[in-house]
This record gives C-alpha cells, sequence and structure tokens, in this order.
C-alpha cells in the first residue's frame, strides 16, 4: 500500500505495542496508515486503548516495540525530549474537556503553541500571532471573544478555542480527543464542519476519536479500535 | 520570556495564596532588615556615644570598667587619680584639651559628676554635636547644678529647683545625704539620647565642697560643718578627680601619650582609646546580637517554607494546566522551569516589598524611636552583606521551587495527555 | 540607648573582675600574640609592631650560638623590610615604608624580650576608604593572633586578627 500521488504518510503503525512496564499489554496495532491530508474517524470506546493510543501519537508515550512513524519520522527512535519538540512543531491536539489554561485570555490561550515553539510561528509566514489567532477565531465564530476570559466562555466557545489553537501555526497534523462529547447534537455537527474546513485550509490531516459513532458518515474514513488494537 | 508570562500569569491567577505568600515572605524579609537596621543603628549610637576623645584616663585597672564607669556612669572606680597627676597631663604639650570627671555622689540613682566648664565646651557625640542647653546655663558657682534631660523628665526639675546630693551611688534616698550644702538647678541639658542624659553637673569645686570638714569618709559632726554661704571657691582646693577625657593634638600623639601615661611614674594611671575599647565591649555583647540574626534567620525559613507548602499543594489543581502545556509541546524541562520561576517571582516579590516594608516602617518609627528609646535608626542602603543575604533569600526561592517543579515533572510524565478530572 | 545599656548592666560584674587584673604599661606579654598600632593622618601614617621575641625567633634568651644569632638577624631584617606585608594598605594608594626603628628590648630582671618596630608610611593617596589587610602570621607562623590598633582621624578602631583573617575598613 502506498499513499496517493504527491502525498505522504501522516502515520504509519507498524506492530505498536504498548504496556507500562511490568503491566500487561494494552495496545498492539499489526498497521495503522493514515494519508497525509486525510481526515479519520477512530471509534474507540472506553476501555478500548484510546488514551494510550493517542499518546503514542503525540509523542507522549513511547511505544515499547514496533514503530510509530508520524508525517515520516519515527518517533520510537526519538529522546523524550525530541518528541517533544516534535509535537510542539507538528501537531495540534485538542482534549475531550478543560481544553484551556484557566488564567490565559482567549487570545494568549490560542497563541500559546506559536509562542512556545519558533517552527509553529515561522509557519504564519510573517503574519502576526495576533492577527493569524484572530483570523482562525473569526473562522470559528469566535472573533468576538478574543479578550475575553475564557472562565466566561460556555463549554461550546472553549471547544472552538481549542480548535483554533490546534490549528494555530497549521500542524500537519491535528488529533481531536472526543473534542464533542460534551456538546449537544446540533453543535457537534457544526463542530465538526468547522474543524473540517480548517483543516482542509491548512491541509492538515485529522484524526478524531471518539466513542459517538452518530459523526462517523462525516468522515471519509473510519478505524475501529477495537478491532485493529489485538490486545484488546 | 514567554514562560515569565505565563508564571505571571498562573500567579495571579491564584491570586489570594499568592498574594498570601507574598506577605509573608515580605513580612520575614522586613523583619530581617529591620534587625538589622536597629543592630547598625544601635552599633552606630553605642560607637557615637562619645566622639573626639582621644583617651580617657584612669586609674590603674580594668579597661572595661574605666570604660563603663566614664562613658556610661555604671559601676564605680576603684581609685581616683591625683589633681596633681591630673594638672601634669593635662599641662602636657601634646595635648589639647581635658575634661575631669569627678565621680562617686548621686541624686535619687543618678550618678553626680563633679566637671569643668570644658565639658561643656568641649565634649562631643555622635561625630560632632557638642551639649546644649534645652534651659538655663552652665553652673558657675560651687553650689550649682545642670541637670540631663532624662534626669530632668524623670524627676520633674525645673530651673531654680534645689536638690540635695547623697554620697555614695546607692539608689532611692541615700542615707548620708549632703542636705546642709544643697545644689540649685541652673541648666537643663538639651537631650543626647546618650548616657549623658543620665547624670547631674556640677562644679569640681563643688564636689570638692560637698566632702570639706570630711575625714575618712565619714561626714563632720553636727555643728562643725562650715557653712554653705561661707565656703568661697577660692578656699578649695581640689585633691583628686576620678577620670579624664583627653584630646591630644593629632592622632599620632594619641599613641605616645597613651604609652606616656600608662607607664606614669607618680601614679598607677591608665588611658584607653574610646573607640577601641568601645568595640570590644560591642563585641562582648555581641552575642545577643547574634542570637538575635539566628531567630530572623529562622523566621525567615518559615517564610520560605510557606511558600514551598503553598506551590506544592497548589500542583494538585494544576495536573490539568500541565497537561494542557505539554501537549501544546511543553517538555518536562519547560515545565520545571515555569515552577520555578513562580517560585522566584514569589520570593522576590516577598523580598522587595519586605525591604520596602522595612524602609517605611523605619521611616515613620524614626523619631518615635529616637525619642523613647535614644536609638537612632540610620536610613541607609544595605551593605553588601546586607545585598548577599537578600539575594540569598531569592536563590533560596529559586532552589525551593525545584521541589514542586520535580513533582510536577513527575505528575506530568505520569498524566501524559491523560488527566480526566 | 536604654537597651544597650541594659545590656551592660549584665557586664558590671565582667568588669569588676577584669579590674583585678594587673594591668601593665606595656602590651601583657603573651606568647602567640603581637600588638600592632597604626595611626593615619591623611597621607602619612605610623606603625608600631610590638611582639614577643619568641614569636618572632623561636627564643627569648640571648643568642648564644653563631647558629643563633643568625636566626635573630635574620628575623628582624624580616620585620625590618617586610611592614608592608605584615599591615597591607590598598596597593592603589601607593603606600611607601620606612623602618623608623627594630629592636629587641629586655628589660631588666625579667626574663621576656620583645621585638618593637615602627615604621612610617607615605601613601601617594590616603587611604582613607581603603581596607586594612593582615599578613604578620604568615610571616612569623608563631603569632597567632594580633591586637591591631587603629586610629585614622576620627576613626578609633580595635580588631582581634586571628590568623590573619579580618579586615578594617579606614573610613574617609
Amino acid at each position: 500500500m502506498t499513499p496517493a500521488a504527491g502525498r505522504g504518510w501522516a502515520i504509519e503503525m507498524e506492530d505498536a505495542r504498548f504496556s507500562y512496564r511490568g503491566g500487561p499489554e494494552i495496545v498492539r496495532i499489526g498497521g495503522l496508515r493514515v494519508e497525509a491530508g486525510e481526515h479519520v474517524f477512530i471509534f474507540g470506546p472506553s476501555g478500548s486503548g484510546k488514551t494510550t493510543l493517542l499518546g503514542l501519537l503525540a509523542g507522549v508515550l513511547r511505544a515499547t516495540s514496533g514503530r510509530v512513524s508520524i508525517l515520516g519520522q519515527d518517533l520510537t527512535a526519538m529522546k523524550p525530549s525530541g518528541r517533544d519538540a516534535f509535537r510542539a512543531s507538528h501537531i495540534g491536539y485538542i482534549f475531550q474537556l478543560f481544553n484551556l489554561i484557566p488564567y490565559l485570555s482567549v487570545r494568549d490561550n490560542i497563541t500559546l503553541p506559536c509562542r512556545l515553539n519558533a517552527e509553529r510561528r515561522r509557519r504564519l509566514n510573517g503574519t502576526p500571532m495576533e492577527e493569524a489567532a484572530g483570523r482562525i477565531a473569526t473562522h470559528l465564530g469566535m472573533g468576538s471573544l478574543l479578550g475575553e476570559n475564557v472562565s466566561r466562555l460556555s463549554v461550546g466557545q472553549q471547544q472552538r478555542v481549542a480548535a483554533a489553537r490546534s490549528l494555530m501555526g497549521t500542524p500537519e497534523l491535528v488529533i481531536a480527543d472526543e473534542p464533542t462529547s460534551s456538546l449537544d447534537f446540533d453543535h457537534r455537527e457544526r463542530f465538526v464542519e468547522l474543524l473540517f474546513q480548517e483543516c482542509r485550509e491548512a491541509n492538515s490531516t485529522l484524526i478524531f476519536v471518539s466513542h459517538d459513532q452518530s459523526l462517523m458518515p462525516m468522515f471519509h474514513r473510519t478505524v475501529s479500535l477495537t478491532e485493529i488494537n489485538e490486545a484488546m | 520570556m514567554v514562560l515569565l508570562s505565563l508564571a505571571y500569569h498562573s500567579l495571579r491567577n491564584r491570586l489570594l495564596t499568592t498574594a498570601l505568600t507574598v506577605v509573608s515572605i515580605a513580612l520575614s524579609v522586613a523583619l530581617l532588615v529591620g534587625v538589622e537596621q536597629v543592630r547598625r543603628g544601635a552599633r552606630e549610637s553605642f560607637s557615637n556615644t562619645i566622639s573626639q576623645t582621644d583617651l580617657i584616663v584612669g586609674a590603674r585597672g580594668g579597661s572595661l570598667q574605666l570604660l563603663l564607669y566614664a562613658v556610661f556612669r555604671m559601676g564605680s572606680a576603684t581609685n581616683n587619680i591625683s589633681y596633681e597627676s591630673y594638672q601634669i597631663l593635662a599641662r602636657h604639650p601634646a595635648v589639647e584639651w581635658t575634661i575631669p570627671y569627678s565621680l562617686g555622689d548621686s541624686h535619687r540613682g543618678f550618678r553626680v559628676v563633679g566637671t569643668t566648664e570644658e565639658f561643656y565646651t568641649r565634649y562631643r557625640f555622635r561625630r560632632h554635636r557638642k551639649i546644649e542647653f534645652a534651659a538655663g546655663r552652665a553652673p558657675r558657682e560651687i553650689f550649682e547644678v545642670a541637670i540631663g534631660s532624662d534626669v530632668a523628665s524623670a524627676l520633674g526639675y525645673k530651673i531654680g529647683d534645689a536638690v540635695t546630693l547623697t554620697h555614695g551611688v546607692a539608689s532611692g534616698r541615700g542615707i548620708l545625704d549632703h542636705d546642709d550644702r544643697p545644689f540649685r538647678i541652673q541648666g537643663i541639658l538639651a537631650r543626647t539620647a546618650t548616657p549623658v542624659d543620665r547624670s547631674l553637673y556640677i562644679p569640681l569645686e563643688g564636689m570638692e565642697a560637698m566632702h570639706m570638714d570630711w575625714a575618712d569618709g565619714a561626714p563632720p559632726m553636727p555643728g562643725e560643718e562650715t557653712p554653705a554661704a561661707s565656703i568661697r571657691k577660692e578656699h578649695l582646693q581640689i585633691k583628686q578627680i576620678t577620670a579624664f577625657l583627653l584630646r591630644a593634638r593629632s592622632r599620632i600623639d594619641t599613641l605616645r601619650l597613651q604609652r606616656e601615661i600608662n607607664t606614669f611614674e607618680d601614679e598607677p594611671l591608665m588611658a584607653i582609646i574610646p573607640g577601641v575599647a568601645l568595640n570590644e565591649l560591642w563585641r562582648t555583647i555581641g552575642y545577643a546580637e547574634d542570637a538575635l540574626s539566628v531567630v530572623t534567620a529562622f523566621v525567615l525559613v518559615v517564610g520560605l517554607l510557606g511558600m514551598l507548602v503553598s506551590l506544592y499543594t497548589s500542583l494538585n489543581e494544576r495536573r490539568r494546566e500541565m497537561a494542557i502545556l505539554r501537549a501544546v509541546g511543553a517538555g518536562p524541562r519547560t515545565i520545571i522551569f515555569l515552577l520555578v520561576t513562580e517560585s522566584g517571582l514569589l520570593a522576590l516579590a516577598g523580598t522587595v516589598l519586605g525591604v520596602g516594608l522595612a524602609y517605611a516602617l523605619a521611616l515613620t518609627a524614626q523619631p518615635l524611636v529616637e525619642r523613647h528609646f535614644g536609638l537612632f535608626i540610620p536610613l541607609v542602603r544595605p551593605t553588601a552583606a546586607g545585598w548577599a543575604y537578600l539575594s540569598a533569600v531569592v536563590v533560596a526561592g529559586v532552589l525551593i521551587g525545584f521541589v514542586p517543579a520535580v513533582k510536577a515533572y513527575r505528575n506530568a510524565l505520569a498524566d501524559g495527555l491523560g488527566v480526566r478530572l | 540607648m536604654q537597651l544597650v545599656l541594659a545590656l551592660l548592666i549584665g557586664l558590671a560584674p565582667l568588669a569588676a573582675a577584669q579590674g583585678k587584673r594587673a594591668h601593665r604599661g606595656h602590651a601583657a606579654h603573651e606568647h602567640g600574640a603581637a600588638a600592632i598600632n597604626i595611626v593615619i593622618e591623611g597621607t602619612t601614617g605610623i606603625v608600631e609592631f610590638e611582639a614577643p621575641a619568641e614569636g618572632v625567633f623561636g627564643f627569648e634568651h640571648a643568642a648564644r650560638t653563631a647558629a643563633q644569632k643568625k636566626q635573630v638577624e635574620a628575623a628582624l631584617a624580616t620585620v625590618r623590610t617586610k611592614g608592608g606585608e605584615m599591615v597591607q594598605f590598598d596597593a592603589g594608594r601607593g603606600c611607601r615604608w620606612e623602618a623608623k626603628s627594630v629592636e629587641v628590648v629586655r628589660e631588666a630582671g625579667e626574663e621576656h624580650a620583645e621585638v618593637k618596630a615602627e615604621y612610617t608610611v607615605a601613601c601617594a593617596q590616603a587611604p582613607g576608604g581603603s581596607r586594612l589587610r593582615f599578613g604578620v602570621s604568615r610571616m612569623f607562623p608563631r603569632i597567632e593572633r594580633v591586637q591591631v590598633q587603629v586610629l585614622n582621624g576620627a576613626q578609633q578602631a580595635g580588631l582581634g586578627v586571628r590568623g590573619d583573617r579580618g579586615t578594617i575598613v579606614l573610613t574617609r
């Protein structure tokens, strides 16, 4: 299997296994490949090893054996500090809830990846950070809330800020961990649409993990973690 | 810079804890600086008790004893020195001036000093300050007296009052009152905040007149004493004094004079350099000072430990925050740096506030303390050692930050991105 | 001041005890100790050095053998020429030392002998504002402590220096 013309693999996992020291194997994935630019829905009910898989993909965890390559780089060969730097440069991450640093404003939360990482700053192509943040926030319907304290936002607004932050400095890979679980159905669809739109614009690959199958039809491709995780 | 701003915002977010921590550090730093200021003030006051006197001369004995009775009006001399010896030395070509003291009597617990006009013109304290009068003038006649400001305020005396002096230095009403020869108050000295305030000053002749007709330390039989009104200065032969202060013409003469006096042939005398003796004495009582410093240091340690506790306990509520920072790419080093910076900022803010507090307090309390305790607190910049201590506080704050930082780092490693709260 | 006085009251017995000790005209003869007096007026100064002979050349009796005489001579030559190393003025003040006298004093009927030296010091720049350091024990290891007295203008300072540790800041 090779990626479509002109595109590389965003994710390649080959016989990737993970267990905590001395513990049972939590993840064993024989093969998982995601093409760059793909929007993939990973169906992962609780107990399917979802959190561990995300940790491996984001480089917070290191596979005990096998290979985890992101954007052609083998994360298992990197030192922890190298993985941290790689994540900062190339990956946007959205949590299920509580995505935001409570003591920073909306604007400061959105610009945080760019402020912490030179590569993400470079990719703004000279656009001032605040301006880029404003643009993304406006796309996501948050333009008027930039100066707000994040504690004043509704949950839906908070998730959109998190999406904006993950997209700042156009990372190649965006990982969203149940980003819609706290939203009601109408808002979920709207949120996913916005996310698609932004990812397309940034040419980012999107990995969307959820136990909620109702959103599955919106994606090009669906992977069921219960099926590919042989450890479970 | 990003991390500094993050640390700042994070601290501001926990405003109450931050404020309490800063205040607790500030208070301990203020205590440290304040104690140092009082210490320096006390030392300064102490070494400026007497100025421009090159030598204090008394009968041979302990130098500390001489310093105590001649300067601090405490204890008493074992021996007097003869007036002839005094005059020989007073006329020495290397001597600029002398102030004789004749001690041994008291008035209601305050010492009486027999002296001359020189005391009012030559005596100096706090570098250049001289004796001044709050009221009246220097005593001129035999039975005139000038009183120090503490004496005046403690006993409520005013110009024109008559006082009876007591033989010996017992406090309270003396057994041997010189009540046949009372002294009239002619002057009240302005406050000096030195032991000068705690004495009464009479002419040398007055001291002699009081003891006229005495034999072997016993008063004359009633009816045998010469009536006070008939005593004239010319009749009085001054026989001895207790000590004298001496100013040499040059500092180089001081050492020569000291040697000459210490080897004086006619009589065993001793000359001490007041600054050197005061220094020695200060070192003797310096232990109290050290104890105070140790207590202050402990208070500071407690303040810093308070900071440690507050940072450490805040970590649990901040696990989420750390996970977010990890997700946007902060490595463990960044997280350690963030917490160390927070701790350093707290210590820095506490130190700056503490120093400000100490100076503000010193500024407002200065006149009060000077009035009530006679202690002048100088508003001076911290010494090099002072700066070193203050920097040490900040450095300690930074170092302490590593404890919660390492804990946060461990948490972050264990949690990864998976904290569910 | 009352505060300090209160502290002093506790010292009165100490003072009385000290008073009982005989005080002699010259610095008490104490092995291992030396006394240095320093007087500074403007750019010039006088330094006096006094120590038991034992501390300077190892014995106090009159030199008997040729070796002992040599030893005494060498030690006195050191005292004569190294004043500026025993009492160190700030190098930047350009102070020149000259020994006015160096002698061994043995008082009649006493077993002890003292080495006494007097120097004049002339500086290019007044040493006020600088720091005095000491190097006596380095020169004569048998001398462990030095009682230093400094008169410098209005400044009167005393310092017990042990093993050359301790400095005196000269006021301007």
